[in-house]
């Protein structure tokens, strides 16, 4: 068994190795004249990271900041597989811990931004859902995220301070597909993001939820431990926790961490 | 029935007798096969109409009407047996009961009788893929009969099989077409005279000949009934009432079977067995000879039938012995001549 | 009697010996993989993985929607083949190539096709609302998802096998008296079947790993909707060795059910 496991990681390994030769090729002409930032960002952030992402190639002539947004546990994954990436900023701390304990990042990550939940609705509220006691009942098809994801995880703890039980007809696996399925009236009521709201503004509205202060998903910033590009990535950072950074979080919907 | 069918260049009008069988043939393209799905409800005709039984099998006045196949009563047999492969020979043969809605057992019976009818009982467990041509050949004229139809079509039943499987074939056939009503095509005189009590030709997609068969084979009135019947046959128009120029101007002289008139058309015909073979003009009374090609030779048991081109486009047939094409040195391309005595050629009106 | 020792015949096949080369790399490219999939799983904690409430849930669902669907393609799918391969009207060509559009489109696009087609506010869905009939996020939109993927397989399969064993044995039959239903039951499927068992087995395959359109169109929850591919996608979230695990289940399942279909194609 674990001769077959070696042989097998050695043939992987081998075209690894093929193809980070490949990459390290790039990566190697870092110096002056053109650099690439890499920030693998969890789905949640990209309208604001796109954003602060052009405002920092405005201020860094000679930078590119190319984007990875997933769900951070998919960047996780993608981060111990050897991707290549200087900064990692996830959707909770639960996978920012997964990245830490494989010493994938450098330093203490930071955390930059909270989300809360909040209950998305089909423009018009068909179901007339105004509390969170509303969507407990089994007329009303309310999606939520699968607990094994973190707006999921979020819910679960909202359900506990709450002292209900959800009977939702789906658990998604992305807090998009929540968020889809809601819009196109499928669903009656979705716990999503309080900004995912506000980017979807006219698509669904938003049934402001006091329970959720019972479940914050903190989102915490680092750069890896592998970066080669270790100066850009801390200015990246300090953007993102900077003035600026916090300003377009807040108007997205984020909260203070 | 009538039908016609312009796709296929096919007009015909036929009735058979009930018990009958009527031999088709015809040289390749003539329109046999297309008459006779016609007739199965394989191919639907442009006009016409057949009665089979008293039931209308297809019809255009006063109204369209037109029987599918499984409706008609009309079995079809063709030169591959096309025995169902995933059924026993049993099961082949039961078919047709089975499809009339007879329970299982009662059509196997039927089925096992025809068997033995076709002596083949015992392939009765056996698929069709373990049998020889000649088998399968007879286990479908089987499966055909079991159907009970009112009329059973074969469509050159022994042409797939060799030689040596056909003598059976014809027998079993012999004995079951007996009182049938039934139309076999054929390219095969053995067929027609053994089988069938009249015969019709087809050439072009019309019927072109047709009588007992007797009369046909004796007095063909087409070269490919000729030529099939093993005759040598020339047509023209009649010179005189011994006399025959045919349109490539060739003179022959004959024995005719009625009066000739002068200038109407006529035929000439003469066996093989009576036409002689030289190297050069052979002079002497009342013969009638023909420079002509010999285009092949083929063995007949102790003769040989030489096959030669008149250089007209037509073909004649001399047999001769074995000795003979020795002595002539006759091979394909040689160019001889065939001559006939005045009395051994027949002239017909034509 | 002499026992005879079955032997092939070694004829002549005139294949180049190169073409090994990439025929090779070929099937390295294929198996390296799920071998791959093999050295990842932790063989400790893999049983009880695989028997966790929601694995097993998972696994009897697949199975379930995957049988129902492929038995809707049966009862769909020989009746489209048996039309395209033995008739002709105007139009079958563009027909055809509509009717073999899932195969081509990505089953994501398939889930948003049926969403407007059979979800609440789609062109049938609505009228089901209406009715009493709940379609979205229930099993039968499972079922419906696979059905919609996997018929295409059925479809061409058969049709292939229609088309090359031709008619000649049912125009036989019907001289023979038989009517088109009972050449249909007698002669026709069984000459068919062998085309049509690979054909299910084809679309059974296909309706197991079948997850786009699923997600899209039918949601994920336990024991309704969440199928074994949906299952491994969220337990890659949260336990890479569930998601591994049940993924070489897929795998194993996957290959039983295309090798027990070799076998019945070689008998």
């Amino acid at each position: 068994m674990i001769t077959r496991q070696h042989t097998v990681a050695a043939t992987a390994a081998a075209l690894v190795v093929l193809t980070a030769c490949g990459s390290s090729e790039d990566a190697a002409t870092t110096s002056t004249a053109r650099s690439t930032l890499t920030v693998f960002a969890a789905a949640s952030l990209k309208a604001t990271f796109t954003q602060l992402g052009a405002s920092f190639e405005a201020s860094h002539p000679g930078v590119t900041v190319t984007f990875n947004f997933a769900g951070s546990s998919d960047l996780v994954t993608q981060i111990q597989q050897g991707a290549p990436a200087d900064v990692f900023a996830s959707a909770d701390t639960k996978n920012m811990d997964k990245a830490t304990a494989d010493s994938l990042i450098s330093g203490a990550p930071v955390p930059f931004a909270s989300n809360t939940l909040e209950i998305a609705v089909p423009p018009g509220n068909p179901a007339k859902v105004a509390t969170l006691k509303d969507i407990i009942n089994p007329a009303v098809k309310l999606v939520i995220c699968a607990p094994e994801v973190p707006c999921g995880s979020a819910a679960e703890k909202v359900e506990a301070a709450a002292g209900l039980a959800f009977t939702p007809v789906s658990e998604e696996s992305s807090v998009t597909d929540v968020l889809n399925k809601v819009a196109t009236g499928q669903a009656d009521a979705g716990l999503v993001y309080v900004t995912d709201v506000k980017g979807a503004a006219g698509k669904v509205e938003g049934v402001t939820l006091p329970e959720s202060s019972a479940a914050v998903n903190t989102y915490p910033i680092g750069a890896l431990a592998g970066t080669k590009n270790a100066s850009l990535a801390k200015d990246f950072i300090a953007l993102v926790t900077g003035a600026e950074g916090q300003k377009v979080l807040a108007d997205a919907g984020f909260a203070k961490p | 029935m009538t039908a016609t069918l312009a796709a296929r260049g096919l007009d015909v009008d036929l009735a058979l007798a009930p018990g009958e069988c009527v031999a088709i043939l015809g040289p390749n393209g003539a329109g046999k096969s297309t008459l006779l799905s016609v007739l199965a409800g394989t191919l639907r005709p442009d006009s016409g109409q057949a009665v089979l039984a008293e039931r209308i099998l297809y019809a255009d006045v006063p109204q369209r009407i037109w029987l599918p196949p499984y409706a008609r009563g009309v079995a079809l047999l063709a030169q591959d047996p096309l025995l169902f492969p995933h059924l026993s020979v049993l099961d082949n043969v039961a078919f047709g009961r089975r499809a009339a809605g007879d329970a299982p057992r009662a059509a196997r019976e039927a089925a096992r009788e025809w068997l033995g009818q076709v002596e083949a009982a015992e392939f009765a467990p056996r698929r069709p893929a373990e049998l020889s041509g000649g088998q399968a050949q007879r286990v479908a004229i089987a499966r055909a009969l079991a159907a009970q139809p009112a009329l059973l079509l074969l469509d050159e039943p022994m042409a797939a099989l060799d030689v040596g499987a056909a003598p059976m074939l014809r027998r079993v056939l012999r004995r079951v077409l007996h009182g049938r009503t039934a139309l076999i095509v054929t390219h095969d005189l053995l067929d027609a005279v053994l089988l069938a009590s009249r015969v019709v030709v087809l050439d072009g997609g019309r019927i072109v000949e047709s009588g007992p068969t007797q009369e046909v084979i004796r007095h063909p009135r087409t070269p490919f009934t000729a030529r099939i019947a093993g005759l040598n046959l020339i047509e023209g128009h009649a010179t005189g009432t011994t006399h025959l120029r045919d349109a490539r101007g060739l003179e022959v002289e004959g024995t005719p079977h009625t009066p000739l008139l002068v200038g109407e058309p006529a035929l000439a015909v003469f066996s093989p067995t009576v036409v002689s073979v030289h190297a050069e003009r052979p002079g002497g009374s009342a013969r009638n000879a023909f420079p002509v090609t010999i285009a092949e030779l083929e063995p007949r048991d102790a003769q040989v039938r030489v096959r030669a081109s008149d250089g007209h486009g037509g073909s004649m047939l001399a047999d001769v012995t074995a000795a003979a094409v020795n002595e002539l040195d006759l091979h394909p391309g040689k160019a001889v001549h065939f001559s006939v005595k005045a009395t051994a050629v027949t002239l017909y009106p034509g | 009697m002499a026992t005879r020792i079955a032997q092939r015949t070694r004829t002549y096949g005139s294949l180049p010996r190169w073409v090994f080369v990439p025929a090779g790399l070929g099937a390295l490219f294929v198996l390296l993989p799920l071998a791959a999939i093999g050295s990842k799983v932790r063989w400790g904690t893999f049983w009880s993985l695989i028997t966790s409430e929601s694995s097993l849930a998972a696994l009897g669902l697949s199975l379930k929607t995957s049988s129902a669907a492929t038995a809707l393609c049966l009862l769909l799918g020989v009746p489209m083949a048996l039309v395209l391969a033995r008739t002709h009207f105007p139009g079958q060509r563009i027909v055809r190539s509509l009717l073999l559009l899932p195969l081509v489109l990505p089953p994501v696009v398939g889930g948003i096709a049926l969403l407007y087609t059979f979800g609440r506010r789609g062109l049938l869905g609505h009228t089901f609302e209406v009715l009493g009939l709940q379609i979205a996020f229930s099993t039968t939109a499972v079922v419906i998802a696979q059905t919609f993927v996997a018929l295409p397989f059925l479809v061409v399969s058969l049709e292939g096998t229609l088309r090359s064993v031709g008619q000649r044995y049912e125009v036989v039959a019907a001289t023979l008296g038989g009517r088109p239903t009972f050449v249909f039951r007698r002669i026709t499927l069984p000459l068919v079947l062998p085309g049509l068992l690979s054909g299910a087995v084809l679309s059974f395959a296909r309706a197991l790993g079948e997850f786009g359109a699923t997600l899209t169109f039918a949601g994920s929850l336990q024991g309704v909707t969440r199928t074994l591919p949906l299952e491994i996608y969220l337990q890659r979230e949260s336990d890479p060795d569930a998601a591994v695990a049940l993924s070489l289940v897929l795998v194993v399942v996957a290959v039983l059910v295309v090798g027990f279909a070799q076998g019945r194609r070689e008998s």
